[in-house]
């Protein structure tokens, strides 16, 4: 993958992220509330709900763009992945992160 | 340049059960346009996605150079796809788009463009239509793909912008394929090597303009009466500026007015009360109140429009033949109305919003829900009404002018998801349906609707008209190109009358004057009003009380039947007779085509003067060639000393008397009429023996 096309691919996943993690945050302070840890709620969140939502949403607002990624020869399903695999990145980075200050 | 060929067929595809396209075959080489025409619904969007690959199929084979080529392996490399909607990401500045999307060189070919350079540090959303949909075809042009499929590039932008997407398609011909479809055929048509149209889910190769006719796509006449280029296959079908030549020169023919003045109206027993005028009410049989108003309009604008004329007659008689019915009431058109002019909140337009409100109003309806709900879906079932209406009017064939109409109704709403909404079956709207209906309803396309409104207000008239023809019997009058004037009529009758009788009548430019004579309550006036309405209706392209009636097109009808005196301007009845004469004389000199009845002329002076200028003015008039003179009169003393004149003939209505009872058969028949019955009225009714009687 070219530079140019793992930029089009972080602009989608950044697309996503302005959903996923307001979202995630949220459920991590419910989970919080509720006596969950709040990095292990806003983790699962980020690679199951709040994934799933953001990309809902971008399908129903905005699924005349996927048009922008298609015409590079990105797949709806390769950008969903890709996404979705950089957002278990983080959640994994996060963990790392998580069990060290622990 | 390595010439590629793009090659699709064995396309079937299904939309809400309905096949849509079954018999597709769309070939386009490098270096080639081809242009892709079809009316809404008919598939020319779904063609294209389904080329590249975004939709799925229950088959499709798409070829390159002969290969079959998988949508995944299609997208980025061989083909680059325009969508209707636009495809550009709302959030990212247009400087950054360039560069995420095409090379280095390519960006700084774009960026340079005079048109772009202003904008690249803006939002997709600070782009007007035009400068948003030339980027985006810029961008396409640039990619390295080898085919470029183009939906809709001309639609809704302005005129600049199409010149300009035009001549972008233009520069990159010669190294890409391109496959455009868009409803605005006239530049489609200009840029195309090859013109394919969908229809009834195949595709048919065009290959003369006036074939687009006979599958109904434009109207008739739009290219079968232009001078057009001959061209072949293959060759590009630019003849586009040939056609708006053509368009140019008709509507620089300037039309002269008909004209026709209250006292006709009166006369004629048009307008006499209002909009309950007697003729008018034989008409009047709307559905609708806007109907209404514009068979009023109608009546009260006749014309002398050849092409208008036609136009309006063939619309009529097409309903008239095919008892179309319009299944439009007036409880449906007046709802619409107050929905569109009822100053209510705009129904939310946020998905969560509409929700919210949509739940509230479930709990509680509010008066403006109600009101809104209603209308949205009151009109959202009128306008599928009418769309299958239309949908029917061309599939019958219907003429040039209701096609026309029908045509532009259907391009009125170009919003595909309002079309989506309008072309499903489903009955229940959701809550962000609605909101997308009264949005588009009462802002962005109010405008269009109101057209489409007055449009089903016009195919009220049609229908009401061609009603009134078949129940009191009227036919549809013939037009006649000739420079001088003629009127001929068969079975002439009055149809306010319960029992008429009908009479045969001619009337020409080498005899362009009658004289009518006969006795009272022979039926002169009867005749004449019956003639002065065939004429009326005639210049508006309606049916007319006769037969059959052939007739060329005049500047005025002038009628003085029912004249009285004025006494708020202080004329006498005389005085007013002489004025209407003055007021001919002047149109005449004027060198109008005039159709002038006169019954019982100078009837308010003396015998010895009314003889004498009777005399003198009918010979001045039979002179006038280029109008049409009917003149009764009891005067027939003169009639002697005006039979040399050739250019008056003589008509009469018979009368007989049985028992001292006088018997009229109201036929008119060559000659002058001498009978007199007038005392033999007045001795019947005893009227002398009443007054006798009271003055003892």
């Amino acid at each position: 993958m070219n530079a140019q096309k793992l930029s089009l691919l972080f602009n989608y996943h950044f697309d996503i992220q302005s959903i996923n993690i307001p979202f995630s945050f949220l459920a991590a302070l419910v989970g919080y509330a509720t006596g969950l840890n709040f990095l292990t709620s806003f983790i699962v969140s980020l690679v199951t709900g709040g994934y799933f939502l953001a990309s809902y949403f971008y399908e129903k607002r905005r699924k005349h763009e996927y048009y922008f990624y298609y015409n590079k020869g990105f797949t709806r399903a390769g950008l969903i992945a890709y996404s979705w695999l950089l957002d278990g990145l983080l959640a994994f980075l996060i963990a790392i992160i998580k069990s060290i200050i622990r | 340049m390595n010439t590629h060929v793009l090659e699709a067929d064995s396309i079937i595809a299904t939309l809400g059960g309905k096949k849509i396209l079954s018999d597709v075959y769309l070939r386009c080489q490098s270096g080639e346009v081809v242009g892709v025409l079809g009316r809404n619904g008919a598939g020319k969007s779904t063609l294209l996605q389904l080329i590249f690959g975004t939709l799925p199929s229950e088959d499709r084979s798409v070829r390159i150079d002969g290969e079959v080529v998988h949508p995944p392996h299609l997208q980025g490399k061989w083909i680059a796809y325009l969508p209707q909607n636009g495809f550009l990401p709302s959030n990212v500045p247009i400087g950054k788009i360039i560069g995420h999307y095409v090379d280095a060189e390519s960006g700084k070919k774009i960026a340079a463009d005079p048109r772009v350079r202003p904008h690249l540090k803006k939002r997709i959303r600070e782009l007007s239509g035009g400068e948003l949909r030339y980027l985006e075809i810029l961008l396409l042009v640039n990619l390295k793909v080898k085919f470029v499929l183009l939906d809709e590039p001309f639609s809704g932008i302005e005129p600049i912008y199409q010149d300009r997407v035009t001549d972008l398609i233009n520069e990159y011909r010669g190294e890409k394929g391109f496959v455009v479809t868009d409803h605005v055929y006239r530049k489609i048509i200009g840029i195309s090597d090859k013109l394919l149209l969908i229809n009834q889910g195949k595709t048919i190769p065009i290959s003369k303009p006036e074939q687009l006719e006979q599958f109904s796509y434009v109207p008739r006449g739009t290219f079968s009466g232009s001078v057009l280029p001959k061209f072949a296959q293959g060759d590009r079908l630019n003849f586009l500026s040939v056609v708006e030549d053509d368009v140019e020169t008709i509507e620089e023919e300037a039309v002269v007015p008909f004209e026709v003045d209250k006292q006709t109206w009166k006369d004629l027993d048009l307008f006499d009360q209002g909009r309950k005028g007697l003729v008018f009410s034989l008409f009047n049989n709307v559905k609708t109140v806007g109907g209404g108003d514009r068979l009023e309009q109608l009546f009260k604008s006749p014309s002398n429009d050849l092409r208008v004329l036609e136009e309006r007659r063939d619309a009529i008689r097409f309903f008239y033949n095919n008892g179309i019915d319009l299944n439009i009431g007036r409880q449906q058109m007046d709802t619409i109305e107050h929905y569109l002019n009822a100053s209510i909140p705009l129904y939310p337009d946020t998905r969560m919003d509409a929700l919210v409100y949509n739940l509230r109003n479930k709990l509680k309806q509010t008066n403006n829900h109600y009101l809104v709900t209603i209308g949205i879906q009151t009109t959202v079932s009128t306008l599928r009404q009418f769309f299958r209406l239309a949908d029917e009017l061309r599939a019958k064939g219907c003429p040039y002018h209701l096609a026309a109409m029908s045509l532009n109704v259907d391009e009125l709403i170009p919003d595909g998801k309002i079309r989506d909404i309008l072309s499903s079956s489903n009955t229940e709207l959701s809550a962000m349906d609605m909101s997308r209906c009264d949005h588009y309803f009462r802002r962005k396309g109010r405008e269009q609707l109101r057209r489409i409104m007055d449009t089903i207000y016009e195919f009220d008239v049609y229908q009401a008209v061609a009603g009134a023809a078949q129940k009191h019997s009227l036919s549809f009058p013939e037009y006649i190109r000739r420079p001088l004037p003629l009127i001929q009529v068969r079975g002439l009758f009055h149809p306010l009358l319960a029992s008429p009788v009908s009479n045969d009548y001619s009337i020409d430019n080498d005899s362009n004057l009658c004289f009518i004579s006969g006795a009272n309550m022979s039926g002169k006036s009867t005749f004449l009003k019956a003639f002065g309405l065939c004429v009326y209706l005639s210049h508006l392209g309606f049916p007319v009380p006769a037969a059959y009636m052939e007739t060329t097109l005049f500047n005025g009808l002038i009628t003085t039947i029912n004249l009285s005196d004025n006494i708020s301007q202080g004329y006498s009845h005389f005085y007013n007779e002489v004025r209407r004469v003055k007021d001919v004389a002047l149109k005449i000199k004027e060198k109008k085509r005039l159709v002038v009845l006169f019954d019982e002329l100078f009837r308010g002076t003396n015998v010895k003067d009314a003889s004498d200028a009777s005399l003198q003015v009918i010979d001045a008039l039979s002179r006038v060639r280029n109008s049409l003179f009917l003149i009764s009169t009891h005067i027939v003393e003169i009639a002697e000393q005006l039979s040399e004149n050739k250019n008056i003939f003589f008509n009469c209505f018979e009368s007989t008397m049985e028992a001292g009872v006088p018997w009229y058969n109201y036929k008119i028949r060559e000659g002058i009429s001498n009978e007199r019955v007038g005392m033999l009225i007045i001795r019947n009714e005893q009227i002398i023996e009443i007054l006798k009687e009271v003055g003892g």
